[in-house]
């Protein structure tokens, strides 16, 4: 399903954040399977805008990077969520199931209720 | 189009940061491992792990929004309103400055540094605003305060670099040489400037420690640098606001209120922080502020007031050094240090505090027992309509004040006239303030001493040392006679 971009655009930092501390650390490519498998491929977008979105984090320190080998030998550049990262992921996640609760009831409304 | 082609297409298209060089070869890898993927084992499998990572303009696009644009529109913005406020306030506290106190030269070189400085207070109100404006832009709110404090970590040291060498410059002459002091503190201030922002260049990122240290840097420094200048004049302690607000110093009334303004603001944006910390960025800025607003109000200073009044220098003679005459220099409502030049023992300090209680005030003055001192008359005058202590007082006369003086009158920028007293350096002392000093005469009895420009804290001491004369904070004199 093709998600409008404002809808995305203010879950994709939270999506970013949730799927980096399920998996530890990952490097882009992995990062982004993860996100379309575990979402069954609800969230799909253009694949290079994960990268700035990331800097952008590392740059906040939410995130922080090393160049690694990764099990094919190669080396990648893995990402980690920093602690202030962990820290902002509980207050988003916070903020953002309080929305989906509010929407959820939003949504619940029937004219015949 | 083939990977080749479209890693080259990107990198003309991005521009040159330090990001470019490590998102080009990530980009590499993403494609690379897309297409080692089991998934993608088909033969249109590079141009479909391309069109999955975007049209190269369209990365272009996103990767200038997400790194640059925006942002670089909110600095210009924040710049502009910065000159703006610069170009504000440097004339308002010039002239106010300058009709006070015309000649004197330190005045003039603080008022400098004054103006330059008191932008920055504007420059962050500015800054506010202009970010409140546009705070749909919440994603850029910390990398914009980043950039505020690294700005603001090398602009502040050329600030009171430039502040201090010109104070410097214009007192080579003066008998103030200690403020050549604060030229090479502004000199390290701005080589610090320099390696923040020159540290700062190489990284078109700052970590948060830098911003640590640069707040930490900030904080010494600026208020090191600034409370010389501003404080003593906002300090007066507690009693400068209800003077700022009742109107009494109508001139800095925007001043003090801008202050008080951001004293209040800074806490209201920590106690949010401080409520709602788990997804509230830490307000470092606001804390500096918040803490140099504290140190503005609260901490004692005494030093030189460009504004209010100038701490005098007390110059005695050591052989006419009294208790009482040590006791009788009194500069009311803050701390200080005075320095009396002894020419047996060099430089000795004393601080005095004054307590006001009713119709009398104690004097408290270190190494001395505390005094009482009663206030028997207290007139409002203006400068010429004196009202004698003598019983059947009459307004002073021209005559009356015409008559030479047999005091020494010792000021600061009274040197010349002090030698030419010295010979009747063996009559009583008078005290007055820093500024050109006339005695006036009442029936044989120096009554006071009037300063050209009003400062405040003179203090003349009869011939008899039974009373003395105070003049305190431009209008109010107060004859205070020694119980």
């Amino acid at each position: 399903m093709d998600f409008s971009k404002e809808l995305l655009k203010g879950s994709i930092e939270i999506i970013v954040l949730k799927m980096l501390d399920e998996l530890d650390e990952a490097y882009g490519y992995q990062l982004l399977k993860a996100i379309q498998e575990e979402s069954g491929d609800v969230f799909s977008f253009q694949e290079s805008t994960l990268y700035p979105l990331l800097y952008r984090l590392e740059e906040k320190d939410y995130v922080k990077s090393d160049r690694k080998k990764a099990p094919s030998g190669k080396e990648r550049r893995y990402y980690s969520l920093t602690t202030h990262g962990k820290k902002l992921l509980i207050g988003k996640t916070t903020e953002f199931k309080e929305y989906v609760k509010g929407m959820e009831n939003i949504l619940k409304l029937s004219k015949n209720a | 189009m083939r990977k080749e082609d479209f890693l080259r297409d990107l990198k003309r298209k991005l521009p040159d940061d330090k990001y470019k060089k490590r998102f080009l070869e990530e980009l590499d890898e993403h494609i690379e491992d897309a297409l080692s993927d089991q998934e993608w084992k088909s033969k249109v499998l590079e141009e479909s792990a391309l069109k999955r990572l975007g049209d190269p303009h369209f990365i272009y696009i996103y990767y200038q929004v997400i790194m640059h644009n925006k942002r670089w529109y909110l600095y210009a913005e924040i710049f502009f309103w910065s000159l703006i406020s610069l170009l504000v306030y440097t004339p308002t506290l010039a002239s106010t400055a300058l009709i006070d106190e015309p000649e004197n030269l330190f005045i003039k070189a603080v008022i400098w540094t004054l103006s330059l400085t008191g932008s920055v207070g504007l420059y962050y109100l500015f800054y506010t605003f202009a970010y409140s404006r546009l705070k749909k832009l919440h994603a850029f709110q910390e990398s914009l305060q980043r950039l505020l404090l690294n700005m603001t970590g090398y602009f502040i040291p050329m600030i009171f670099f430039i502040g201090w060498m010109a104070g410097a410059y214009l007192l080579i002459d003066a008998d103030k040489r200690q403020d050549l002091f604060y030229a090479p503190m502004g000199l390290i201030n701005l080589l610090i400037g320099f390696a923040t922002a020159y540290h700062v260049s190489k990284q078109s990122q700052s970590s948060p420690w830098i911003e640590r240290i640069g707040a930490l840097f900030i904080l010494v420094f600026f208020s090191l640098f600034l409370i010389y200048p501003i404080a003593p004049m906002v300090l007066r302690k507690l009693s400068f606001l209800p003077m700022v607000l009742l109107g009494e110093v109508k001139t800095y009334w925007l001043l003090g209120l801008l202050f008080m303004g951001l004293l209040l603001y800074s806490a209201y944006d920590l106690v949010r922080y401080l409520r709602n910390r788990k997804s509230t960025p830490t307000p470092w800025i606001q804390g500096i502020i918040f803490l140099y607003m504290l140190f503005i109000f609260f901490v004692p200073h005494g030093t030189e007031d460009p504004i209010m009044g100038t701490k005098p220098v007390w110059e005695v003679e050591a052989h006419n050094i009294t208790d009482d005459l040590e006791g009788l220099q009194i500069q009311p409502f803050f701390n200080m240090i005075q320095y009396i030049t002894d020419s047996r023992d060099g430089l000795r300090g004393f601080e005095y505090q004054i307590e006001l209680r009713g119709e009398s005030f104690v004097l408290r003055q270190d190494g001395i027992e505390p005094k009482e001192w009663n206030i028997i008359n207290i007139n409002a005058v203006t400068e010429y309509e004196l009202t004698s202590i003598d019983p059947d007082p009459r307004p002073v006369l021209e005559s009356d004040y015409a008559l030479p003086s047999s005091m020494t009158c010792v000021q600061a920028d009274y040197e010349q006239e002090l030698r030419e007293q010295e010979r009747l350096a063996d009559m009583p002392l008078v005290l007055g303030g820093e500024t050109h000093c006339t005695e006036f005469y009442y029936k044989d009895q120096l009554l006071f001493s009037s300063t050209e420009i009003v400062f405040i804290n003179n203090v003349l001491v009869s011939p008899d040392e039974e009373w003395i004369l105070l003049s305190v904070a431009y209008s109010d004199v107060y004859l205070v006679e020694l119980k």
